[in-house]
């Protein structure tokens, strides 16, 4: 193992030799990497797995390219004043990353302020593309609207009428909360919304909140927690007889960074959005798959293949873009299509969004650890509104 | 009925659990006086620590043991870090506790790595009982029978034993204990052990209620403060009443405002020191120690003065050769030298501590962000707007606030900046919520780096220098006179509220002014302006400066920032943050302005 | 005559315990007043709710024929009421002659000679060092400076000898008689040397558990039985 890593450094090196003539390109990339270590660090790792291969695959238009990665340490305004140190004394070209919603707002913002390219890589709230998008601007990873509506068309196929919901108290949960009832009325008119629990974000009072929504006597439940939150509302419910009986929606709950936790604990029947990775048997997966374990010696996990598909995709524009400068960069991103080791992903001219899908499945323990079973893959493009809807969301000018 | 019977039952469990970790810290704070920060810390490594070994063994003996472990750390905190500040200020203690909590983050992710771990449950009560009709968990049975348990123990041992006696004795009148010839050292570690055990073992036993997870530390210590507090610092009691009040409202409020649970805690603990300002059962210690050091401002002369005219011209002349990151980096130095500013008046001169700074800044911020998205005003008029909205925001909190002193002060500028960090998450329509405020820029004319640039030093410099003219001159003598003997400034005539008051709102104005700037610097603004750790980054800069220096904010906030963004490029980054800070609050307790002041003597000593 | 401070029934309870029991007595102007009693009797706690640091449970005060039951320190002080404490109090960052400054600054005296009071204190070659390089006896002599200067009516003295040798007493109380004379000030003061009372006291009052038990001039207060009693063992001492 050992000898075969040296000899893989030692191709990468001659690589990075032959590149050395030519001026890496540099992207600047923010994450609250000590934040949240549970999520970033496997995105940090996806990005690192494809950057290797870029580069030793001879780099992008014969330059090679350098990913400059700060620590915004969950601060809005630490990483608004790192990403002004990345343009203005790294020289960095275009702006990636990010994770929490308020963050990749601001440095949506700043992006626009100072146009800069931005790839939200993380964020998943819907204002990043829609109510506050900008020209700059533009997210890999399908939203809370994407993820919601998913799910709402899985509730809407179920018996329930009465539903309860349980979400975060902030706005990731609120938006989570909106989108699902807003699809789901559409789609069965007659649901009603008997209760909505609004536990602190990572400080859930989970007894309490499961005899809250018990309390209710909801036909189904519609679940947003996640991370601790979430083991802790698994067991209560469990062990009070909260999920007896009863649907149970649960948005990215079949990710690993959430299911794994769980173990042989993890709620059976649920209905989630995830990332079965364990199941996906295609070509590309395979050999995604295969080079993620064979570089980083663990499983992959949703934020692995996020941080992948962001590296593909800068790959993909620069080369698209044949320069680096931010108008053209620009140019080639709007509707530029790349291969990934998901289905292939566009991004949408009309509001920037990328079409990456999710899988859908119910929740099983097997073997003794949570996974999704009778999953199948939704294209992002096929929840997303018309591009015409979409646009009219957008400020405008 | 029998609802609300169990939700009662349920909140109950809730309340032990809480009420083990608030008891520990309550403890520690009576015998020692020492705020402990880290007290959360102690609590996630209970959790880890029984995870690691309830893998090898029994829950009930990885429990034992986690509690036992973190005893131990916690004696070890006291051995090496907290031992050395006895005679330091509570600030300094506080600012050390924290710098624990920052080097603990760290070795928990190194140790146990990113993700949650979901403990076993606990053998024999993975089951419910029906209590009329309604299912409780065994589990919270046990929970509730636990935190009886400790409450009756803590009870018997204070009441019956030569230890009990002893701290009750440490509490009261740590004088006392010289008389009974006790050597407080020997009373402090045990003190420290018992009090990090209990909250080892109440994050052991969380173990079947929430994965062991890196968010345990910082998300219980603010619940526990807000728990010791309304009980009353240093009453066992108080802290189940608490505990008990806390958990209640928050079970039952949530049936009628699912909402409310970000805000509860922080408001209740509002009302009850508005009307009970040492808690519930506390009393006014009669050893109430100095919050800060009593000395007289570190000034440095001629050398000083010619070192600050030769600070402003680099600085006016810099954006003509330095590189434009630089100018960048140094404009968010003058925010947060402001920032820390306007608190080392109200601390060092007016020997005022606050926790809750962040709350001034935030008021600014979004007073400023406000005013541009609600009336379109331009840039200057948000700049006004900033100050005058966090000035309105003093003049409420220090209204309540001069009520109290010491530490029952900060605490309460503490939950003050909470009730309006949940608030600004909480109020969606206005403050935008989480997603926050976005698109304040400045004004053409200063969009430029280098325009933005001149006008944050015009700003900034001019109000830090009306600051120390202030605590130099004649209102800072008088503040003075408050905080060096209050009974003595009020038989003399000084209305000693009056002038803290007063000084609240001038370092509120300062922070707001400060936030307003920053917004512009940033182009938007979040809830975590008034969040805790925007706070404490203002303490630390303070210290790190020198709490008595005038030109202190000045060092600490360059220092600061210097040292974040220097340090946030290593991995574990926040532990050397945290090594730093200890270091200084042990080393250098007059901040870097000491340091200079006692290389100075040397100097003119040995020529 | 007429009277600077009165007070009226004045009870203060803690708790249960009564430690100022319906206690009546009034200061004509100019007076030099010794206001004695056993350790515990009540002397520190009728000074506090003299000058407005605690609140009586009862009873109440006229300063000047103007009730300041319930008013703050801060203002009773305005009114014309300065005092000392038992611990010396200063302000302990400060230079000596800061400390002066403070009290006139808050007294509103800008026409005061503070140079020629901490001369007369002895203290003047202490002007510009900071208080806590000074003995206690100067730092009492400080205390004292800074009560002088804010030109109070009525001054209260918690033990203003208290640390001082047998001398410095003598000098010292005798800079405060005078002043006190020139100035017209009325002069409550508590004291444990018995010289300072009986040398200096124009009228002693006598307190034992909280209440009033004597009232009169040195002679009587020297002749009364139930203070001897009470000083039983320290007869010497009265007698002196």
């Amino acid at each position: 193992m050992t000898f075969v890593r040296t000899i893989a450094t030692a191709m990468l090196l001659s690589v990075f030799a032959s590149l050395a003539n030519a001026e890496p390109i540099k992207i600047g990339e923010i994450n609250s990497y000590t934040r949240l270590p549970a999520f970033t660090e496997p995105y940090k790792k996806g990005w690192q797995l494809a950057l290797e291969e870029i580069n030793a695959s001879g780099g992008i238009n014969g330059r090679s390219v350098e990913i400059i990665s700060r620590d915004d340490a969950g601060k809005p305004g630490n990483a608004v004043k790192i990403a002004e140190e990345l343009i203005r004394r790294d020289n960095v070209v275009m702006l990636t990353g990010t994770f929490f919603s308020h963050i990749g707002l601001a440095v949506s913002d700043f992006a626009k302020q100072n146009k800069v390219m931005f790839l939200a890589s993380e964020p998943l709230t819907d204002a990043l593309v829609w109510s506050k998008g900008n020209d700059y601007t533009f997210r890999l990873r399908p939203s809370t609207y994407m993820q919601a509506a998913m799910l709402a068309a899985e509730a809407a196929k179920t018996d329930a009428v009465k539903w309860a919901t349980v979400a975060p108290n902030y706005a990731y949960g609120k938006d989570a909360v909106a989108a699902f009832k807003q699809v789901l009325t559409k789609l069965k008119p007659e649901v009603k919304f008997v209760d909505e629990q609004w536990p602190a974000l990572f400080k859930i009072d989970a007894g309490v909140t499961v005899r809250a929504l018990e309390k209710s006597k909801p036909d189904a439940i519609y679940n947003v927690t996640f991370g601790p939150d979430l083991g802790s509302f698994v067991r209560e419910g469990t062990v009070r007889g909260l999920f007896k009986d009863r649907t149970v929606v649960s948005l990215l709950t079949g990710e690993p960074e959430y299911l794994e936790p769980l173990k042989d604990e993890a709620p059976k029947g649920w209905i989630v959005t995830g990332y079965p990775w364990y199941a996906i048997d295609t070509p590309e997966h395979n050999a995604f798959r295969k080079a993620y374990e064979a570089r980083w010696n663990e499983s992959l996990k949703m934020g692995s293949m996020v941080g992948y598909n962001m590296m593909l995709s800068v790959a993909a524009v620069l080369k698209e873009a044949k320069s680096t400068d931010t108008n053209a960069l620009i140019a080639a991103m709007k509707g530029l299509t790349h291969d990934t080791p998901m289905e292939p992903i566009t991004y949408r001219d009309a509001d920037h969004q990328a079409t990456m899908g999710s899988w859908v499945g119910k929740t099983d323990v097997i073997d003794g650890k949570g996974q999704m079973t009778n999953w199948r893959f939704i294209d992002g493009a096929s929840v997303l509104p018309s591009p015409e809807d979409a646009k009219a969301m957008r400020p405008k000018g | 009925m029998a609802f609300y019977f169990a939700q009662f039952l349920t909140g109950l469990a809730s309340a032990s659990s809480l009420f083990l970790v608030a008891a520990g810290l309550s403890i520690i704070f009576g015998v020692t006086r020492i705020v402990n920060f880290a007290h959360g810390s102690l609590f996630m490594l209970g959790a880890f620590i029984a995870y690691s070994v309830s893998q090898h063994t029994s829950f009930w003996l990885a429990v034992t043991m986690a509690a036992i472990a973190v005893g131990t750390i916690g004696w070890c905190m006291e051995r090496g870090v907290l031992r050395k500040l006895y005679a330091a200020p509570e600030l300094f203690q506080l600012v050390a506790t924290f710098g624990l909590v920052l080097i603990i983050q760290d070795a928990a992710l190194w140790i146990w790595g990113p993700m949650d771990l979901l403990g076993p449950r606990a053998p024999g009560l993975e089951g419910v009982v029906r209590i009329f009709g309604e299912p409780i968990p065994e589990y919270d049975l046990f929970l509730i029978t636990i935190g009886l348990v400790v409450l009756a123990a803590t009870w018997w041992t204070f009441k019956r034993t030569r230890f009990g006696i002893l701290v009750r004795a440490a509490t009261e009148d740590p004088e006392m204990l010289q008389a009974l010839g006790v050597k407080p050292s020997t009373l402090f570690q045990a003190t420290f052990f018992i009090g990090a055990a209990l909250a080892g073992l109440g994050g052991a036993l969380e173990l079947p209620r929430q994965p062991a997870n890196l968010m345990m530390d910082l998300n219980i210590i603010a619940e526990v403060f807000v728990v010791v507090v309304i009980g009353g610092m240093g009453s066992i009691i108080g802290a189940f009443l608490a505990a008990l009040l806390i958990s209640q409202l928050n079970a039952f409020g949530i049936l009628i405002f699912p909402e409310i649970t970000l805000v509860a805690a922080f408001a209740a603990m509002a009302v009850v020191l508005i009307f009970k300002p040492y808690g519930l059962m506390g009393k006014l210690s009669i050893a109430t120690p100095n919050a800060v050091e009593i000395a007289p401002p570190m000034t440095f002369g001629r050398i000083g003065s010619f070192a600050g005219v030769s600070l402003m011209i680099v600085l006016v002349a810099l954006p003509f050769f330095a590189p434009s990151f630089v100018v960048v980096l140094l404009s968010d130095i003058f925010i947060f030298a402001l920032f820390a500013a306007g608190l080392h008046y109200m601390m060092g001169t007016g020997g005022l501590i606050s926790f809750g700074h962040a709350a001034f800044f935030g008021l600014g911020a979004y007073g400023a962000a406000l005013v541009v998205k609600g009336f379109g005003v331009s840039m200057p008029m948000a700049l006004v707007a900033a100050p005058v909205l966090a000035g309105f925001g003093a003049i409420i909190i220090g209204w309540f606030a001069i009520r109290l002193s010491g530490v029952y002060l900060a605490m309460l500028t503490l939950a003050a900046a909470q009730i309006l960090w949940s608030t600004a998450i909480q109020w969606q329509s206005v403050t935008g919520g989480d997603d926050g405020i976005l698109g304040i820029w400045p004004s053409t004319w200063a969009t430029d780096t280098t325009a933005f640039y001149y006008l944050a030093l015009a700003l900034c410099s001019t109000t830090i220098c009306a600051l120390i003219y202030l605590s130099l001159g004649q209102h800072g003598l008088l503040l003075r006179a408050t905080r060096d003997a209050a009974p003595r400034a009020a038989a003399l005539g000084i209305n000693v509220k009056a002038r803290q008051w007063l000084a609240i709102i001038i370092a509120g104005v300062s922070a707001g002014l400060a936030g307003g700037i920053f917004v512009f610097s940033k182009g938007s603004v979040f809830p975590d302006v008034l969040a805790i750790p925007n706070s404490v980054d203002a303490l630390v800069m303070v210290l790190l400066g020198g709490l008595h220096a005038p030109v202190g904010p000045i060092i600490g906030a360059g220092v600061f920032a210097l040292l974040e963004d220097g340090l946030s490029r290593l991995p574990y980054w926040r532990a050397l943050l945290g090594i730093t800070i200890v270091i200084v609050a042990i080393y250098a307790p007059n901040g870097l302005a000491g340091v200079f002041s006692k290389l100075r003597v040397l100097r003119t000593k040995s020529t | 005559m007429t009277i600077a401070l009165e007070v009226k029934s004045l009870s203060k309870n803690f708790g249960g315990l009564k430690a100022i029991d319906d206690m009546s007595f009034s200061l004509d102007d100019g007076g030099f007043t010794a206001l004695i009693g056993p350790n515990g009797a009540g002397k520190t706690t009728c000074f506090n709710l003299l000058s407005g640091v605690l609140e009586p449970s009862a009873g109440g005060m006229l300063l000047h024929g103007q009730s300041i039951t319930s008013m703050p320190t801060h203002l009773r002080a305005r009114q014309g009421m300065g005092r000392t404490f038992q611990i010396a109090a200063t302000f302990r960052s400060m230079t000596v002659l800061e400390n002066i400054e403070v009290a006139l600054i808050a007294a509103k005296q800008d026409k005061f000679d503070a140079t020629a009071l901490l001369d007369e204190l002895g203290i003047a070659e202490h002007t510009d060092h900071i208080i806590t390089e000074l003995a206690y006896g100067d730092i009492k002599r400080v205390e004292l400076a800074m009560a002088l200067a804010s030109m109070p009516s009525v001054l209260l003295l918690d033990e203003p000898t208290a640390g001082m040798g047998a001398n410095e007493r003598l000098s010292i109380m005798e800079l405060i008689a005078r002043l006190a004379r020139v100035r017209g000030t009325t002069v409550l003061f508590t004291e444990h040397d018995m010289d300072s009372v009986f040398g200096f006291a124009e009228r002693i009052l006598v307190m034992d558990q909280g209440q009033l038990i004597a009232d009169g001039s040195p002679e009587d207060i020297r002749s009364n039985t139930h203070v001897q009693q009470i000083y039983l063992g320290d007869e010497a001492t009265l007698d002196a």
